[in-house]
Formats: C-alpha cells, sequence, structure tokens
C-alpha cells in the first residue's frame, strides 16, 4: 500500500515537474520567439482610411465632398471559373465581360478589377460568392454641384490625386497622410476593437465664392454662348475691396464629377491662362495715366474729327469720325484717336510706368494653378506706332483677371488688390488653420484721380457711351467697352472677323458691390463689346444684385413695402 | 502537545480549503475578467463596424442633399413645378430688423415724405 503511494506521489511529482519545465520553456527560455509568431497570427496591420478634406462656398454650402465606396481586386490565380464570374461582374458594372476577363487573365496576385464601386453594387457582387475577389474601402471625391464652379475647384485623379484647380493649389492641406494601426484579431480571423479612429480626414477649405452667384453666372454665360454662337467666353465676379472672387466661369466648362473625359480646351481656366489684346478696356491706363499725372482735366478737348491719326508708321482709325471731344468723351465714346493723342501726350515711359502700376506684365498672385503674367514689353523695345497702338489696348496680352483688378482699383480708390479663391482653411474639429489676410496692396492711382474716372465711367452706360446696354435698372453701373481683333495664326496679322468682345466694370457705381468682366471669344454676327458683352453684364448684374439684396437707388419711387417694428 | 495537536487540525481543515478556494476563485475571475474583456472587445469591435457603416451611409445622405439642394435644382424645380419666378428688383420689400421683442407692423408707404423704406424704418 505505501509502496503504490510512493510510485503515485512520484508520478505526481514527475507529472508536475514536466510541466513546469514545459512552462519554463515556453514562458522563459522560448518566449521572445514564440511572442513574435503570436503576434503574427493574432495582430494584422491595417491601413487608416484616407479622406481629402471637404470644400465650402462662402456660405457654407458643399462643393467638394467624399463619398464611401469600394474597389474591387482579384488573384487571378484563384478565381474559379473565370468567364462565369466575368459575365456576372459585367452585368452589375456594366463594363464589357471581356475587359474583366481580361483583368483574371493578368499575371500577379493582385490586380484591380473595378475602381470606385457604389455600395449597393459592391453588395451584390459580395453576394455572389466570386472565390479569389476582395474588396477594399475607398474614397470617391464627388462635386455635388456638377459642373458649376468646375475651373475653380478643380478635379482629382482616380487614387484622388490632385490635378486641378483648388484641388491641386491646397492639395497639401486638403490631404493627409494617413498611416498604418495594428489591429488584435482571434484565430478566426475576426477583429477586436481597434480602440482608434480608423479615418483620417484632411483639413477643410472655405472658397469666397459664392454658390448663388455663380449660378447666376454660368446660366448668363450659357446664354451669352447660345446667342452669339462663341467659340469661348468668361466671367469673373470679384468684390472690388477685398479681391474676394465671388464667381469664375468659363465655356467650355467640363463636369470635375468627370474629369477623366474632358478635354484639354474644356480644362483650360482661361481667366487666368489665356492671354489676349484687351482693346478699348485698356484705355483706363492712359486715361488714369494723364488724370494723375494732370496732363488734361475733364474739359480739355482733343480735334479727333479726321477719324484717323498717324503714329510712327502706322494710322489709327475710329470706327466712325467724331469730331471734337473733350477728355471724358473720348472715354465715354472709346476714341481711338482721341486715346492714341493722349498716349502720345504722355509719353512711353510713363505710359509704361503706369501700366505696370496697374500690375499688367505681373501675375495677379490668384490662388489658382497656371496663371500666366500677360505681356507687355520695355519702352525700349517699343516701335514707333507702340505709343499709339498701347495706348488703345494692342501689343499687349492680358488675362481677363488682370483687367478686372485694374478696374477694381478704379471702384476702392485707387488700390491694387490681390485676387483671391480661399478665404479660410479649417482642421476637421473646426480649428482656424489658416485665413487670408490683405498684404501688399499697393496704390496704383490716387484715390482723387480713381474718383474722377470712375465719374467718366459712369458715362459709358448712358445715353450717349459705348455701354449703355450695361445698364441696370435702379443702380448705377460704371464701365468700360472693349473690340479688340485677333491675331489669325496663319497670316500673323489682325483677322478681319475673328473678335474678342468684353466689358468690363462695377456696379452700384459710387458704392460698388461687384465687380465684373465679362468677355466672349469670337461672337458671330456683332463683334462689339457695347453690343455683345455687356447685356451680358447687365443680365448677371441685375440678378446678382438682386440675390446679394441690393437696394434700388431708385426704391423711393413706388409701391415698397415696408415692415417696421413699434 | 495534545493542544498544538488540535490547532494544526483546524488550520488543515479550514485555512487550507479556503486558500485553496480563493485560489480557484482567483484563477477563475481571472480568466473570466479576461473572457468579459474580450466579448466586449468583440462587442465594441461590432458597434465600430456598424458606426463606420452609419458614417458611410450618413456621407451618401450629404452628397445627396447637397446635390438636391444646388441651386440650379432648387431653381429647375421652383421654376417647373411651384411656378417661381425670380424677383423683379421693383417689388422687393425691404425689413430692417429693430432690437425689441414687439411685433412687426406692416404699412404700405404711399406719401412723398415716406417713400424711403430704409429712412422710415430707422427710430
Amino acid at each position: 500500500m505505501r509502496k503504490r503511494a510512493i510510485i503515485l506521489n512520484t508520478a505526481i511529482i514527475f507529472g508536475f515537474v514536466a510541466v513546469f519545465l514545459r512552462l519554463v520553456d515556453l514562458m522563459v527560455l522560448n518566449h521572445g520567439r514564440l511572442s513574435e509568431r503570436a503576434n503574427i497570427q493574432q495582430l494584422k496591420q491595417e491601413d487608416i482610411q484616407v479622406r481629402r478634406g471637404f470644400i465650402f462656398d462662402r456660405r457654407g454650402r458643399e462643393l467638394g465632398v467624399n463619398l464611401e465606396v469600394e474597389s474591387l481586386y482579384c488573384n487571378p490565380d484563384a478565381v474559379a471559373s473565370p468567364q462565369t464570374a466575368a459575365y456576372d461582374i459585367s452585368r452589375i458594372t456594366g463594363r464589357r465581360a471581356d475587359a474583366i476577363l481580361a483583368k483574371f487573365s493578368s499575371k500577379g496576385k493582385f490586380v484591380w478589377v473595378e475602381r470606385k464601386l457604389n455600395l449597393e453594387a459592391a453588395e451584390r457582387i459580395k453576394k455572389m460568392g466570386i472565390k479569389g475577389l476582395g474588396f477594399m474601402s475607398d474614397a470617391k471625391r464627388f462635386y455635388p454641384k456638377g459642373r458649376l464652379a468646375s475651373h475653380i475647384i478643380g478635379a482629382v485623379g482616380i487614387d484622388n490625386q490632385a490635378l486641378e484647380g483648388v484641388e491641386l493649389k491646397y492639395d497639401k492641406f486638403l490631404k493627409t497622410p494617413g498611416g498604418k494601426i495594428l489591429v488584435t484579431r482571434d484565430a478566426t480571423g475576426r477583429t477586436l476593437s481597434k480602440g482608434e479612429d480608423m479615418e483620417s480626414k484632411g483639413n477643410n477649405i472655405v472658397l469666397t465664392i459664392d454658390e448663388g452667384l455663380q449660378y447666376i453666372v454660368e446660366k448668363g454665360l450659357d446664354n451669352a454662348m447660345l446667342r452669339w454662337q462663341a467659340s469661348a467666353a468668361t466671367v469673373i465676379m470679384m468684390n472690388p475691396f477685398t479681391g474676394e472672387i465671388l464667381a469664375l466661369a468659363n465655356r467650355p466648362a467640363y463636369d470635375s464629377n468627370n474629369s477623366m473625359n474632358a478635354k484639354d480646351f474644356e480644362k483650360r481656366n482661361r481667366a487666368i491662362t489665356d492671354c489676349y489684346e484687351p482693346g478699348s478696356t485698356f484705355k483706363i491706363i492712359v486715361g488714369a495715366a494723364v488724370i494723375e499725372e494732370k496732363e488734361v482735366n475733364l474739359n480739355t478737348r482733343f480735334d479727333c474729327s479726321k477719324g484717323a491719326i498717324s503714329v510712327g508708321n502706322a494710322v489709327i482709325h475710329d470706327e466712325h469720325k467724331h469730331g471734337v471731344l473733350t477728355f471724358k468723351e473720348v472715354i465715354q465714346k472709346s476714341s481711338n484717336v482721341g486715346s492714341a493723342m493722349l498716349g502720345m501726350q504722355l509719353g512711353k515711359e510713363r505710359l509704361y510706368k503706369y501700366a505696370k502700376r496697374f500690375g499688367f506684365g505681373e501675375k495677379t498672385g490668384i490662388d489658382l494653378p497656371g496663371e500666366v503674367s500677360g505681356w507687355i514689353r520695355p519702352p525700349e523695345k517699343w516701335s514707333g506706332m507702340s505709343l499709339g497702338t498701347i495706348a488703345i489696348g494692342q501689343e499687349v496680352a492680358v488675362t481677363p483677371l488682370q483687367i478686372l483688378r485694374a478696374y477694381s482699383a478704379i471702384a476702392n480708390g485707387g488700390i491694387l488688390i490681390k485676387p483671391h479663391v480661399v478665404s479660410e482653411i479649417r482642421s476637421p474639429d473646426g480649428t482656424l488653420i489658416y485665413s487670408f489676410t490683405p498684404a501688399g496692396n499697393k496704390a496704383a492711382i490716387s484715390r482723387q484721380t480713381a474718383d474722377i474716372f470712375k465719374d467718366i465711367l459712369k458715362t459709358v452706360t448712358e445715353e450717349g457711351g459705348t455701354g449703355k446696354s450695361a445698364s441696370v435698372e435702379g443702380n448705377q453701373v460704371a464701365g468700360k467697352t472693349g473690340t479688340a481683333q485677333i491675331i489669325d495664326p496663319k497670316t500673323r496679322r489682325y483677322s478681319k472677323e475673328k473678335y474678342v468682345s468684353s466689358f468690363v466694370g462695377f456696379v452700384p457705381a459710387d458704392n460698388p458691390m461687384i465687380a465684373m468682366i465679362v468677355v466672349v471669344y469670337e461672337p458671330r454676327g456683332q463683334i462689339y463689346g457695347g453690343v455683345v458683352a455687356a447685356p451680358v453684364f447687365k443680365e448677371i448684374a441685375k440678378q446678382s444684385l438682386s440675390y446679394l439684396n441690393v437696394p434700388r437707388e431708385d426704391t423711393n419711387e413706388k409701391n415698397v413695402l415696408v415692415v417696421e417694428r413699434r | 502537545m495534545t493542544h498544538a495537536h488540535r490547532h494544526r487540525g483546524i488550520f488543515s481543515f479550514v485555512l487550507i480549503p479556503l486558500a485553496v478556494a480563493l485560489l480557484l476563485f482567483g484563477i477563475f475571475s481571472i480568466v473570466w475578467l479576461r473572457s468579459s474583456v474580450r466579448t466586449v472587445e468583440y462587442s465594441i469591435a461590432q458597434l465600430d463596424n456598424k458606426r463606420m457603416e452609419t458614417l458611410k451611409e450618413r456621407k451618401m445622405l450629404m452628397a445627396e442633399k447637397a446635390s438636391l439642394l444646388s441651386i440650379q435644382n432648387v431653381k429647375d424645380t421652383g421654376d417647373g413645378k411651384v411656378g417661381l419666378v425670380f424677383p423683379d428688383r421693383v417689388k422687393v420689400i425691404y425689413v430692417k430688423k429693430e432690437k425689441g421683442v414687439t411685433p412687426y407692423k406692416a404699412s404700405l408707404v404711399g406719401s412723398d415724405s415716406q417713400r424711403d423704406g430704409r429712412r422710415l424704418s430707422e427710430p
């Protein structure tokens, strides 16, 4: 009995010793190696989902957001019956079955089958249970307003890489680095709570543009394109005091949601990337300069009765003979002869100096990609006729935005402001990261000169002025028409058929809320800025003033309902 | 000696089983706690997934709302279905809000001296 007890005790002790030794082996001797193997089995590295920041208009309306989608990939070797699978997937995605089959025949272990599937389609494919397929969470940039403001907002590519517009210019703020996170999973592959947010979002951008004004502008632009069968057109609307771009649109345009299929000429932001000879809208340079230099007063008279003037070896003509004009009338009637006389009175150096003061030949510094500086030669390279031709807006190349900025200087009392489209950048939790602050604004001309010239520009839209059809009922418009010939690339001479018609101005003239330029390229049927562009200005300005609740200056005329508190 | 034996007897009869019970209870408590934590982690993971799904749906709805509220869409609906028109600026009503809780009083301005709406609404 005692012997058996000893054997039993010994066996138990040996058993415990064996267990103890095994524990020492597992927990001490091989601890490092085994815990590493356990980690490999239990821990899984997952990507933090990276999402771009949103883009809003100035009133907080969404212009660029993200949609949650799924991308379908495959391991071609693991797909059991490729032909059936390709056919089934093609029924859901709409892609050709042979294209999907080609993916299944690709080499490698990872091949994208379909990117950015909507969740419903992804769910239907998942339910098919096709072996060898996998899904990856993805984000698709979505622009809820479609084509609206596409030249400002821009677009992204299939991998959400920035391609155009604000998306490109502010990419470093909109995107986020993301990263990876370790998650624990059990033997069946189920993951446990990560305890951390699996999404990292970039900063949100608030633009200066207003969706309402942008819509009014784009509608006006579409009507102009239809009416004049033009090859292209541009409208920019800006706050002349702050430089905030309220609306900017070009035609042709594209839908940011479908930028991959857009053509290059549709993507061009003509407002800042295309130069043209401004024609008469450039006459404010010579006009403002002669006032600033006290070369003339409003009643100084110029004999334009011959309807032509020789400058160097060129002859500059008026459209029709005007007779003797005062300085004011030279601008009001847009006389080329009178303007050439002003240019000659001013001289090369001073004309060039004022062109530079108004920012021509330099980028405006707008925060959009692709801006060009325009072109004006230094006086030493001018030919004998340059003084006359530059005074009437030839031999210079400008962008629509440069012209608008120059007119904004007249509207705001002489200050050359910096145009911009982004007003602030905020982190996802709302913290302010960046806010636009005006810096480096320079005075182009004195306030007195600006006020005098503003009064002259008002007469352009009055009876007898070239821009009468830009006048808005109830509010005075100050502005200038422009009609310029386009150089034919074949003949290298001014075309007799192709013109650029423009109107630039601000309204209400004495307390401007908006400054706006309308440029119509190659209109058919009519060519004059006062006929082609000025009515577009009028239509857009009228609706915009209504939208902005700017009262008519003659509201005391009839039927005003006043509501007041007692 | 008899006294000492009695003490040892009490020790082995009460304390040892108690210690074993405590040990077992401790072990089971630890196991139970760990298993509960694991269960909670599974639940949280499930809720996390649900949250992600809900967030995805929210994003879709937000995008749809933004599309539906686009001015073009509102205008198309207003023009077509409801028959709204863009206001004529002549018929725009200007309302000046004053501080205070008294109700508004509306009146049509008729006389020449009371034409300017903005001036009238000033105190």
